[in-house]
């Protein structure tokens, strides 16, 4: 039988090539996403842990807790890497620079630190910068920098190989000494997570959890699956081609006694030879290409690849993958064919079409509802069962949206009378081949919803205009970060000089932005409060209970103004003393100790700008002070980037730091990203179906050629069939999309409702009429 | 009469060098309206090449053809196309009926093409089909048909709409005797009635309805027999 195959595999050149040519595509496709996969997940690890089995993470710390807690750490553990940190202001820069002291290479985080250029310093004042700090900063190596007040020779440029948008200072020693540090160790299971440090510091314990790489691995082999369903559907259209042109070769064999396994075992036995020899060549392609890939993927990831560690095992399950899919794509159309009368075979003719199915209507729709339902039932995806339910859920729409595909060329096939010619030919043609056609519509279906389900998606979390950090005519100037450490965050003592110069750099900024509004922004400090470690007046924040005794500061606690009130519709001069627009249990008003405080509610807001508020009658009653945190600036008009430019600057030489509307550009760009994907694919896969159509039809044409049928004619011919693909194809990638959407977020259909009109029409409007004027132009006319 | 289709000094030579074949040389031939004119020849003898010369399918390489009074040569694509949906009506052995539509969708796609409205040409196809003896049978699928009614559909659809000339391809080949003859005598009743019909056909005895039988040899018109004096005697025409 292999033979057999060999042979036939040897006839029809042309579609046996589309087909290695697509399936080496997705399987190149597959080994290179599902190894970047593997690595990517490895590399989030090889962030947090170097190679390490637990990390234990001192937020809030000095050098004397230190001194105690790290001989304790290494009595317990064995080997400990202490990489310490302290976090400094640097005027212009919104972020806090972290300057890290640590051993390099050191024993677990010999992976974190890499040299990239020059040499690890070695005296104390010496420096090592990550390349994006050492930018910021306008500095390299040979030059001098200033951090915490003194100068520095930068000697070298270093990066986190795991984390590239790791930016840090590497010193041999902390000028102000530690204020967090990490342990690095590898203990037994359940060891870490007992350890007391004998200062009092609190101790959070990362430990590695064995289950995200594979998770990952998981989910990248999921989608690889669904790539390679996609590519079946399309293979079977190909192969369905192939199988009524070996017709005749078919039944010669069966008439010389091959039985109807052995016939089976010849197509078959073909997919397999066509996925194996496109499995090596796309794996092939994939190893290869994969260095250089790798170079490209590396800045997107943030992560230095190692192109030598190839995941063997994920290598041979997307081999696997594309000779099953091309296997099961071959024997798809073997089926009916193989019941046919060897006469009829032997013709190449049968009297009826050996492709056209009945399909069984309730199929799809029972799919479609079953799925929904459990989109509908799984809700959020934080349990094991909304997780198998989601999965099943999802899987049920695929396979509802494959099966719809049929039905509707079906219902194409039904067009009367009241439709033009042409749009009728074509409808009865995807009838009549519905086999290969069903298929394709059902991989364009699934394209589209994917596209849909993403551009919608991403659409919805995009902030509302009165949503996200900011407005777009907002610009936050501050005096600086004000640095939160467990419940305390300290602002700096200014002068009330100091603070008239600021306030003059943020009037400053505001002419710049054509007279915009100043709104001063202070918080209220408690002073002569003094709190170990802490330089600066203390800020009297909002905090909730994390539980063991960890309180979480959820916001400074700003004074009250009328401009500020005014955003949230409050009154200038408010009864209440406390007002603020968070929204959870519990909350407490800190520093000098936990005070349970029920704030008057505050609806909405931006969330950089304040949303917390004491009166300033309150401040006094209680004795506590002001100090100038920022200024809010308003302009008549949206922000532009260039102005922001500008800004920065300004507010960088004055010292206070710059901030504007967060412009979210990695969901733009995955929505920009979905939608040309999908519109480049689907386009090819309809180019292929209607070149396979009329490849399929070439006696019809020939016939309507003889009955007088113009170019314009066949070329509307061609229009109709690729305009009826891609509209159906809409049609249900579209409806299906919403359908999950709508069940799995019923709740919230107001998500849904901000519709993304400019993608959707790219998808909706732009694919028919590409389809239809690339088909159009493209058609040849005999 | 008028001549519907006259061919003159017709040539067609495919391949080049060793692999040249001439399929037809130096054709002369003109058919008129009410005239039936049946083609013989042995197989490879350029029978179907003279039709679809004739029918504007295929280009001669030398010598002229025009049909109903018009040159093909020179004549763009679609003014040849305009011809064939007006003029000519094609009937093949293997009917080439198009899989996908109905029987009255077939026969009322030459009228399509030409612009008439969808129900109008398929009130003009029934007329047509019925003419022929299938009313019962119009909105059946080709693969629903049996041979006989297929080629009856596909002789309807070379007639429907005012064509005045018929290109048969060995029409009765695919069918048995009756059948067949049934079709010849169809076609005999066209040409009786409106039209210029050639039939090319190995079938001596279907011939012998033709007014003139021509027999193509190595691509030439190498005898012309004026029926019934040629095969007549031989043949017993109209014979049922």
């Amino acid at each position: 039988m292999l033979r057999w195959a060999w042979r036939l595999a040897r006839r029809e050149t042309h579609q046996q090539l589309l087909l290695v040519t697509l399936l080496s595509l997705a399987c190149a496709v597959s080994v290179g996403g599902l190894t970047a996969a593997h690595q990517l997940a490895g590399a989030a690890e090889m962030s947090d842990f170097g190679t390490a089995s637990d990390v234990l993470d001192l937020a809030q710390t000095d050098e004397p807790s230190l001194a105690l807690d790290v001989p304790a750490a290494q009595s317990r553990f064995g080997t400990v890497d202490v990489v310490r940190r302290q976090h400094l202001s640097v005027p212009g820069l919104f972020e806090p620079v972290e300057l890290r002291q640590q051993v390099v290479p050191g024993h677990f985080t010999r992976p974190l630190v890499a040299v990239v250029e020059g040499r690890l310093p070695t005296a104390p004042d010496e420096v090592a910068l990550a390349p994006d700090l050492a930018t910021i900063l306008s500095s390299a190596p040979g030059q001098d920098v200033q951090l915490g007040g003194r100068d520095l020779r930068v000697v070298a440029l270093v990066e986190n190989p795991a984390d590239l948008d790791d930016a840090f200072a590497l010193v041999t020693q902390l000028p102000g000494g530690a204020d967090s540090a990490s342990l690095y160790v590898d203990a037994p299971v359940g060891l870490a997570a007992g350890f007391r440090p004998p200062s009092g510091a609190t101790a959070v314990v990362k430990t590695r959890s064995p289950g995200t790489v594979s998770l990952t691995d998981g989910a990248a082999l999921v989608a690889s699956s669904l790539l390679m369903l996609l590519v079946a559907l399309v293979a079977v259209a190909a192969f369905s081609v192939i199988a009524q042109r070996r017709l005749p070769q078919l039944g010669l064999l069966a008439a010389t006694g091959a039985t109807r396994r052995q016939l089976g075992w010849v197509m078959t036995g073909h997919g397999a030879l066509i996925g194996s020899v496109s499995a090596i060549v796309g794996a092939a392609v994939a190893l290869a290409a994969w260095p250089m890939v790798a170079r490209y993927l590396e800045p997107l990831l943030s992560y230095r690849i190692d192109t030598t560690n190839i995941p063997w095992l994920f290598v041979a399950a997307a081999l696997a993958l594309t000779i099953a899919a091309a296997t099961a794509a071959a024997s798809w159309p073997s089926r009916e064919l193989l019941a046919l009368p060897i006469t009829e075979a032997l013709s190449g003719r049968p009297h009826r079409n050996a492709t056209t199915t009945t399909t069984r209507r309730w199929v799809a729709p029972m799919l479609l509802v079953a799925g929904l339902a459990a989109l509908g039932l799984s809700g959020p995806v934080d349990s094991l069962t909304s997780l198998l339910l989601t999965v099943a859920g999802a899987g049920l729409v695929i396979a509802a949206t494959v099966a719809t595909g049929p039905l509707l060329i079906a219902t194409a096939g039904r067009l009367g009378a009241s439709v033009a010619v042409a749009v009728r030919l074509a409808g009865r043609d995807l009838a009549r081949y519905r086999r290969r056609s069903g298929a394709a519509l059902g991989a364009l279906s699934l394209i589209i919803g994917l596209a849909v389900a993403t551009v919608v998606t991403t659409s919805s979390a995009v902030y509302a205009a009165d949503e996200g950090n900011l407005s777009d005519r907002q610009v936050m100037l501050r005096v600086g970060e004000i640095p939160s450490r467990g419940d305390v965050a300290p602002i700096p003592e200014r002068s009330p000089e100091e603070v008239a110069r600021l306030d003059a750099a943020a009037d400053d900024v505001a002419q710049q932005l054509g007279g915009a509004s100043v709104t001063p922004v202070d918080v209220t400090v408690i002073p002569n409060l003094d709190i170990a470690g802490a330089e600066g007046l203390p800020v009297a924040v909002l905090t909730v209970d994390e539980g063991d005794g960890f309180h979480r500061i959820v916001d400074l606690v700003y004074v009250a103004s009328a401009q500020l009130l005014s955003r949230y519709g409050a009154p200038s001069e408010p009864g209440p003393a406390f007002l603020s627009n968070r929204t959870e249990t519990g909350l407490m008003l800190e520093p000098i100790r936990p005070e349970p405080v029920r704030p008057v509610h505050l609806e909405g807001g931006y969330s950089s700008v304040p949303g917390t508020f004491i009166t300033p009658a309150e401040v006094t009653r209680r004795g506590w002070g002001t100090a100038r945190a920022g200024w809010l600036i308003e302009a008549e008009d949206p922000v532009t980037a260039d102005e922001f430019d500008v800004v920065r600057g300004l507010a960088a030489t004055a010292g206070i730091t710059a901030e504007r509307r967060a412009q979210q550009g990695n969901l733009a760009r995955a929505r920009d990203g979905a939608t040309a994907i999908a519109l480049l694919a689907s386009l090819a896969l309809v180019a292929m179906t209607v070149g396979l159509m009329r490849a399929e039809t070439s006696a019809d044409r020939r016939i309507l050629v003889a009955l007088g049928s113009s170019r314009r004619q066949q070329r509307d011919l061609a229009a109709a069939t690729a305009g009826t693909l891609a509209l159906a194809a809409i049609a249900t990638g579209t409806g299906v999309a919403y359908l999950s959407l709508l069940a799995q977020g019923g709740d919230q259909l107001a998500q849904l409702l901000p519709v993304p009109g400019a993608h959707l029409a790219m998808l909706c409007l732009g694919l028919p009429v590409v389809a239809v004027i690339g088909s159009w132009v493209l058609a040849r006319d005999r | 009469m008028s001549a519907m289709l006259e061919l003159h000094g017709v040539t067609k030579v495919y391949g080049e060098g060793a692999a040249q074949v001439t399929a037809l040389r130096d054709i002369d031939l003109t058919v008129r309206v009410g005239e039936l004119v049946a083609v013989m020849g042995p197989s490879g003898s350029g029978k179907s090449t003279l039709l679809t010369i004739a029918g504007s399918l295929e280009e001669p390489t030398s010598g002229t053809v025009v049909v109903n009074g018009r040159q093909l040569a020179g004549m763009a694509y679609d003014e040849q196309a305009h011809l064939r949906r007006t003029a000519i009506g094609y009937v093949f052995q293997d009917f080439n009926l198009l899989p996908g539509l109905t029987a009255v969708e077939n026969v009322a796609m030459p009228l399509e093409l030409d612009g008439m409205p969808a129900r109008r040409a398929q009130a003009v196809a029934r007329e047509a089909l019925a003419g022929l003896g299938l009313t019962e049978r119009v909105q059946h699928f080709p693969d629903d048909l049996s041979g006989g009614e297929r080629q009856r559909v596909a002789i309807a659809r070379a007639v429907v709409g005012d064509r005045r000339l018929v290109l048969a391809d060995e029409p009765s080949g695919a069918l048995d005797s009756v059948n067949g003859e049934s079709i010849i005598r169809l076609l005999a009743g066209i040409a009786a009635q409106r039209a210029a019909v050639v039939v090319v056909t190995h079938d001596a005895k279907l011939a012998a309805w033709a007014d003139r039988v021509l027999f193509l040899h190595d691509g030439r018109l190498s005898d012309r027999v004026a029926a019934p004096s040629g095969v007549e005697s031989l043949l017993e025409p109209g014979a049922p």
